[in-house]
Order: structure tokens, then C-alpha cells, then sequence
């Protein structure tokens, strides 16, 4: 056996098993294994519930077993912020928690401070913040511990605002903390927030997630783009390696020994022991500030002003091009033979995939929308800037 | 086990929750310190605090007094869990003891600001009364929807109310947005009102540079302005001699444009000097704009320094506190650029004013030192004047 095989099982199996949608683009892939998915929705049908926000955010929704949590930032100063769960089947707010920003809340107007998407298990919620605050709730909204990572690392500084989600690892909550100040990737002890390792980095902007990947061994080990595509210890935050792949705004997509890296296109690569083989580049996968989905052996994308693009996976070979009407920052989603693609004017667009793509519905929230949509329990989870809706059958 | 210890350890774990003391909980809360210290003791008091029910929101408001930034999140977010599980419940909330918290400004404003908030939950109309006097009040929020309040109650009256209005709350303004709505409309209805003097921006400056920022190294280094002024000093500079060239703002947020008026010099720092007068001994915040990094020294003594660069041109971004002496006072900025290339790490700019605590203004002039000249002592916020325009 080969040593990829056991990786790409191995992320079969989450898969397969993966109802939640714990994190930034679900399991970091931005695709689901769920079936039998709504499409759409009118003012009459198909919303199973909708709930008000206390602020806006571009962070998505998060889902672990019957908890929907969310993350929103409000006030003149955009210093308010909330974490907040709901219940995934009726849609009753089970909590909600306030805290206040301890860093700048500058930022381009275009983002806010909950643009990191928070991260869910069984323990509960992880909502990291632009401004660099970091809280732990249980499902029940127990406080488990907070960080003001400015307080700590006062010089963390991004004018246009931080947005790279935490992700989880065995225990771990990497922190992804790319700036123009103290530039560091943490692990924080997920149990108590203290830090386990703190591994520094270069000053520079960074709005990518992390990928974790899960070896042969049973280690993990952390991708994270920027200058360079690194490759850290979960365990410890030593650099493993660092490979020459083209970065930008969105996020790589690991899938099995597949990585998918945007920036100028998107560059496939097999990820081998101490680097990467490039495999292809496909200079037309623009996907600005989303990020590339891979399902069923394509690779989509959609660019910011509506172009989608249906990659084979294998070649980088372009099967089709496909219009869609409106803006996007929010990356695609693919599940039960759909793409979902959410738009800036607040649409939300089922495309049925294969050999001849299709626009099956377009549901108008009413809402600007910028967060990535969340597929769990049947349903569709989309915010806007004002309102969580979950699309589904009641 | 016997059966009266039963009953008592069930009582034990019914009873008593609502009635204890916040006291020992808030103290571990407080003791939060760096990188995540004391968060174990913290968590098992934030249950204990948020068990206590209702009597805890005062005590656990109060101890904001005393919380570092990180554990008033501590106590914020126990706030907003006691009162989630009181309207959850529907219970009713301390309504007496937060009115009497929020008219207490002797307490923290953000732990006064989550009183009025809790306030208005439960009784909206008595708490939007409460907030229409409290356009003074040291809260940003709560001074800003509290102006906001009174001009909607005037322009439900009529326009020469709302004008009236305006002109009463202007003074009270403190948002940069907000102001211009309200100076906006005096000036269009004839009633200028002055922005830059309002807000207490120093205008004059004597500035010097550039000194060398080589890989951002000079941001430690004390060059001579940092130690000893001399208004006719000549030193060595980044690209030759440097001395103080005397600049008047003409900018209404008091901007000096490092890169018009030195050069558009990488790797560098600049030191802008001032004199300011006071009438009186006055505590103080040297509130700076820039997006470069930037240390503030008053009398001689570092106040603020924040080794950062490039996070934007946030109003009042950089905040330092001191007090003014009676009399002649000494303000310098140092002002460090870096090397970046992209466009929006082009800006080396600043300005900076003085205010109080609330960022209004405090009465203070202040005086154009040149090399040459006599000081000039006149009103902070003295814009340079626009040229005269050319005889046809």
C-alpha cells in the first residue's frame, strides 16, 4: 500500500460519517456528503425556520450535532461582538454571548470583525474575531475560557481586517494570526486556551485557513499558504517544509494528497513526503476571494464577477464554463449533486452538476450576503447581513 | 451513605446557588492574566458567578473598575449570561439598581453602557427617557444615541426646533461622522461651526527628517530630537542634514503629510514637535492619527508607543494619557515608515489633538516655536490660513 492511500481513505471516512459542518467550508473541503437537499426557497416555501442576527459578519455558520452557532459584530465601532447557537430543528435561540473587541476594529468596509469562521465539536464553539479575540463556549454557552491574543501580542495589526479561520487538531485550536505586526501560527490547549506552541511568521496580510491533514501515522500536520505553502507540526509548530505555491486571498483545499492552491488560477499539486508535485495549473480558475471546491472528481470555482468553472480534477482539464448572475465573494459549496453559490446581492443559487450544468433555483434573501453556506441536517444554511436562514423541508 | 446526608448534600446543591457570594468568583476573574493564565480558576468561577443569578449583575458591572481588558470579557460575557437565563425565564431583570448603575459615572463606561442595555430590555420607554440626558455622558455609545435621540425628538417638532437642536448638541459630538452630519447641516443653514477647534487638533508643528529606518531599526533608536530639542539643531539624516522645518496644517483633522512635506522617504522616521500651553494642571489624552508606527512623548517621557505599521487611518487610533503641567508643555511624535510596497502602505502621515477622557475639548493654545522666530501663542486648532486668491 502506498503511503497516500491510507491519507485518502482516511478522508473518505470523515466524509462519509460527516453530517456537521464544523468549520470554515465545512470540513475545510467545502463539500458534504449529505443527500435528498433542498434547492431553493420563496417567501411561502421552503424555509424551515429564520432567525435575526444581533450584527452582521462574513464568518459562516458552523453546525455540530444540533447546535447552529454563529458569530456577528455590531456598533458604530463594529466592537460588539456575539456568539451565538441556535436549534438546527425549530431554530429557537438557545444563547446568546457578548463580548467587546480588545483590538482595532479597523478594516475595509467590505469585512467586519466576525470574518473568521468559528469551529465546533463536541466541546462546543471556538469563535475567533478580527480584532483578535478568542472565546470557548460549551454547547449550553458556558464560557470555557477566552484570550485577548492583543493584550498578549499587542503590535497584531491588518488594516483591511483579519478573516483566516481557526481550525481543530486533536485537541488543538490552530490560530492563525498572519499580520502587519507580531505574525504567529498558534496551537491554544482547546480545554483551557493556553498556548501549547506559538510558531512566528512573516509580517504580512493573510486571509487564508489553515488546512489540517491527518497522516498515515495518525499525526496532523498544518498547511498554511503565504509567502510560501508551509507545512507545520500539529503537535509541536515546527516547519516541516515550505514549498514555492502561488498564494492569495482564498483558502487551499486539501483533499486526500490533492491540494488545491488559488492564486493566479488555482495549481493542483500532489502532496508528497517533504513537498509538493505540481500536477497542473488551470489560469482560469479565478476564483478571487473564494475558494476552489473539489467533488466527485472536479475541481469548481467561481470567479468574483459570476463565471463558473467545471476543472477534472485529474488533468486540470476545463469540462465546462457556466454564467451565473451576481457577485461573489463567498465560496461555493457542493453536496447531492448540487453546487450552492451565495451571492453579494444576498441570491443564493442551486446549479445541478454534470456533463451539462444547470441553475435549478435562485432564492432571494433580500440580504447583502458574504459568508459561505453551511449544508447539515437536510438543510442549507445561509446569513446575511441581518438574518441566519435554514433552507429545508420542516 | 445515610440518608440525612443525602437530603443535605441535596439541598447543598439546590439551595445556595442563587445566594452566594460573587465576591470570591469575580476576584479569580480578575486574576486573568497573559496568554491565557489563571483561565481554569476563571472558568469554573465564571459558572459559579453566572449561578448566582440577577444579584450578581451589579457586583460583576463594578468589578470592571478593576478589569484588564481580558477579564472584562470575562465578566461581559457573564453579564449576558446571567441576563439570557433571566429573560429566558422571564424574570425580571434589577431594574432600580441599573438605572442607579448607568447615572453612576464614577463606574467604568462599558460596564455602564451593558447596564443601559440590560435597562432598556426591560423597560424601553423609561430607559430611552434616561438615555435623552446623557448627551455628555463620558460612554461613546451612549453619548452618541443619546444626541442621536434629542435631534429625532426636535425634527418631530420643526425645523427651527431641530436647528436649535443642533446647535445645542453640536458641542457634545464626539464622532467623527456624526459631527459632520450635524456641522453639515449649521452650515447649511448659515451657523459654521469649526471642526478643527472643536476637536482640539494641534496644527503647528516644527518637524525633522528623515532619520534612517533601515529595517525598521530606527524605531528603537533615540535620535537626538528624542533626547534634547534644539530648534536650531542640524543633524545628521537619512539623506543628509536634517533640521526643523516649521508646518501649519491645512487640513481640518489636522493632517501633516509626511510624504509632501519630507519626501516620500522609505525606511525612515520623522519627529514632529510642538508646544503646547495649559492653564492648569490638566489630565490629559493625546489622541493620534496615523497609519505608521508611532511613539508619543510628552514633557520628555515616552507616553505611547505602538511598533506597527500600516493598520489604516483609524480616527483617534493611537490614544495616550497624561497630564499637562500649568504652563509650557512638550509634545513630539515619531513617526516611523517602513518599506512595504503596496499601494496602501504608501501613507506616512499623522495628526494628533488633545483632549479629555471622552476625546472633547479642553481649553489650550499652543505655541509656533520656529528657528527664527518668537513663540505665537494661539488656539489649538488654528488652521493655516488659505492663500489669497490672485488679483485678476
Amino acid at each position: 500500500m502506498t503511503r497516500t492511500f491510507p491519507a485518502t481513505v482516511a478522508f473518505l471516512a470523515v466524509l462519509s460519517v460527516a453530517a456537521d459542518w464544523p468549520g470554515f467550508r465545512g470540513t475545510g473541503t467545502g463539500a458534504s456528503t449529505e443527500k435528498n437537499l433542498p434547492t431553493g426557497f420563496s417567501e411561502t416555501s421552503g424555509l424551515r425556520w429564520k432567525a435575526t442576527l444581533p450584527g452582521r459578519g462574513v464568518s459562516g455558520v458552523v453546525t455540530h450535532g444540533s447546535r447552529v452557532y454563529v458569530t456577528a459584530s455590531s456598533g458604530p465601532r463594529d466592537d460588539r461582538l456575539h456568539v451565538l447557537a441556535f436549534d438546527a430543528a425549530t431554530g429557537a435561540q438557545l444563547w446568546h454571548r457578548q463580548l467587546a473587541a480588545t483590538g482595532s476594529t479597523a478594516a475595509h468596509p467590505d469585512t467586519c470583525m466576525a470574518a473568521p469562521t468559528p469551529v465546533a465539536d463536541a466541546s462546543g464553539v471556538y469563535a475567533l474575531f478580527a480584532s483578535g479575540d478568542v472565546a470557548a463556549f460549551d454547547p449550553d454557552g458556558t464560557l470555557r475560557w477566552y484570550r485577548s491574543l492583543v493584550s498578549d501580542y499587542p503590535t497584531i495589526t491588518n488594516q483591511v481586517g483579519m478573516a483566516s479561520s481557526p481550525v481543530l487538531a486533536a485537541g488543538k485550536l490552530i490560530v492563525p494570526m498572519d499580520n502587519y505586526g507580531e505574525s504567529f501560527l498558534a496551537a491554544l490547549d482547546a480545554k483551557t486556551g493556553r498556548n501549547l506552541w506559538k510558531t512566528p511568521r512573516s509580517k504580512d496580510a493573510n486571509w487564508a485557513t489553515p488546512a489540517v491533514r491527518t497522516l498515515a501515522d495518525g499525526k496532523n500536520e498544518v498547511l498554511f499558504p503565504g509567502r510560501d505553502l508551509a507545512v507545520y507540526d500539529a503537535d509541536t509548530g515546527a516547519k516541516k517544509w515550505a514549498a514555492k505555491v502561488p498564494g492569495g486571498i482564498a483558502s487551499p483545499t486539501v483533499a486526500g494528497d490533492l491540494l488545491l492552491t488559488p492564486g493566479g488560477g488555482v495549481t493542483a499539486s500532489k502532496l508528497e513526503a517533504g513537498g509538493v508535485k505540481e500536477l497542473w495549473k488551470s489560469p482560469r480558475l479565478q476564483t478571487g476571494m473564494s475558494s476552489p471546491v473539489v467533488f466527485e472528481g472536479k475541481v469548481y470555482g467561481v470567479t468574483s464577477a459570476g463565471v463558473l468553472l467545471c476543472v477534472d480534477a485529474a488533468t486540470g482539464k476545463v469540462d465546462w464554463d457556466f454564467r451565473v448572475k451576481g457577485k461573489f465573494s463567498a465560496s461555493p459549496v457542493a453536496a447531492d449533486g448540487k453546487l450552492y453559490l451565495f451571492s453579494e446581492e444576498g441570491n443564493l443559487l442551486a446549479v445541478k452538476l454534470g456533463a451539462e450544468p444547470e441553475l435549478i433555483a435562485e432564492s432571494k434573501t433580500g440580504e447583502r450576503g458574504q459568508a459561505t453556506p453551511a449544508v447539515s441536517g437536510g438543510a442549507i444554511f445561509i446569513r446575511g447581513d441581518k438574518t441566519l436562514f435554514c433552507v429545508g423541508s420542516k | 451513605m445515610t440518608r440525612s446526608l443525602v437530603l443535605l448534600l441535596a439541598l447543598v446543591a439546590v439551595a445556595p446557588a442563587r445566594a452566594a457570594d460573587p465576591g470570591p468568583p469575580l476576584q479569580a476573574i480578575l486574576a486573568v492574566g497573559k496568554e491565557g493564565a489563571g483561565n481554569t480558576d476563571a472558568a469554573a468561577a465564571w459558572k459559579q458567578l453566572v449561578a448566582t443569578g440577577p444579584d450578581a449583575i451589579i457586583p460583576t458591572l463594578t468589578a470592571f473598575d478593576t478589569a484588564t481588558p481580558a477579564a472584562a470579557n470575562w465578566l461581559r460575557s457573564a453579564v449576558s449570561a446571567v441576563a439570557d437565563a433571566e429573560q429566558k425565564a422571564k424574570r425580571s431583570l434589577p431594574v432600580e439598581a441599573l438605572k442607579a448603575f448607568v447615572k453612576d459615572t464614577r463606574r467604568q463606561p462599558a460596564a455602564r453602557r451593558i447596564a443601559y442595555e440590560l435597562y432598556a430590555t426591560a423597560v424601553p420607554g423609561e430607559a430611552t427617557n434616561l438615555l435623552a440626558e446623557l448627551v455628555n455622558d463620558p460612554e461613546s455609545d451612549l453619548r452618541r444615541e443619546a444626541i442621536a435621540e434629542r435631534l429625532a425628538r426636535a425634527a418631530k417638532v420643526s425645523p427651527a426646533a431641530l436647528l436649535a437642536a443642533q446647535k445645542e448638541l453640536v458641542p457634545f459630538a464626539r464622532d467623527r461622522d456624526q459631527l459632520e452630519q450635524l456641522a453639515k447641516a449649521l452650515d447649511t443653514a448659515g451657523e459654521r461651526f469649526n471642526k478643527t477647534t472643536h476637536l482640539n487638533y494641534v496644527t503647528q508643528w516644527l518637524v525633522a527628517g528623515p532619520f534612517d529606518n533601515t529595517d525598521e531599526a530606527g524605531y528603537a533608536k533615540a535620535y537626538p530630537p528624542e533626547t534634547q530639542f534644539d530648534a536650531k539643531a542640524e543633524y545628521p539624516g537619512k539623506l543628509g542634514p536634517v533640521a526643523w522645518k516649521a508646518m501649519q496644517s491645512a487640513d481640518e483633522y489636522g493632517t501633516i503629510n509626511l510624504n509632501q512635506e519630507i519626501g516620500k522617504v522609505k525606511f525612515a522616521v520623522a519627529y514632529a514637535y510642538a508646544v503646547v500651553e495649559a492653564p492648569a494642571a490638566t489630565p490629559v489624552e493625546v489622541r493620534a492619527t496615523s497609519p505608521n508606527a508611532l511613539q508619543i512623548f510628552l514633557n520628555g517621557e515616552k507616553i505611547y508607543d505602538r511598533n506597527a505599521y500600516h493598520n489604516g487611518r483609524a480616527v483617534d487610533a493611537h490614544v495616550a494619557k497624561g497630564t499637562l503641567k500649568p504652563g509650557r508643555n512638550t509634545v513630539l511624535l515619531k513617526v516611523c515608515q517602513d518599506d512595504q510596497k503596496q499601494p496602501w502602505t504608501q501613507g506616512w502621515e499623522f495628526a494628533a489633538r488633545i483632549s479629555d477622557a471622552t476625546g472633547g475639548r479642553v481649553p489650550l493654545q499652543q505655541a509656533l516655536t520656529t528657528p527664527t522666530g518668537e513663540p505665537q501663542l494661539v488656539p489649538l486648532g488654528t488652521l493655516k490660513a488659505a492663500p489669497a486668491p490672485e488679483k485678476k
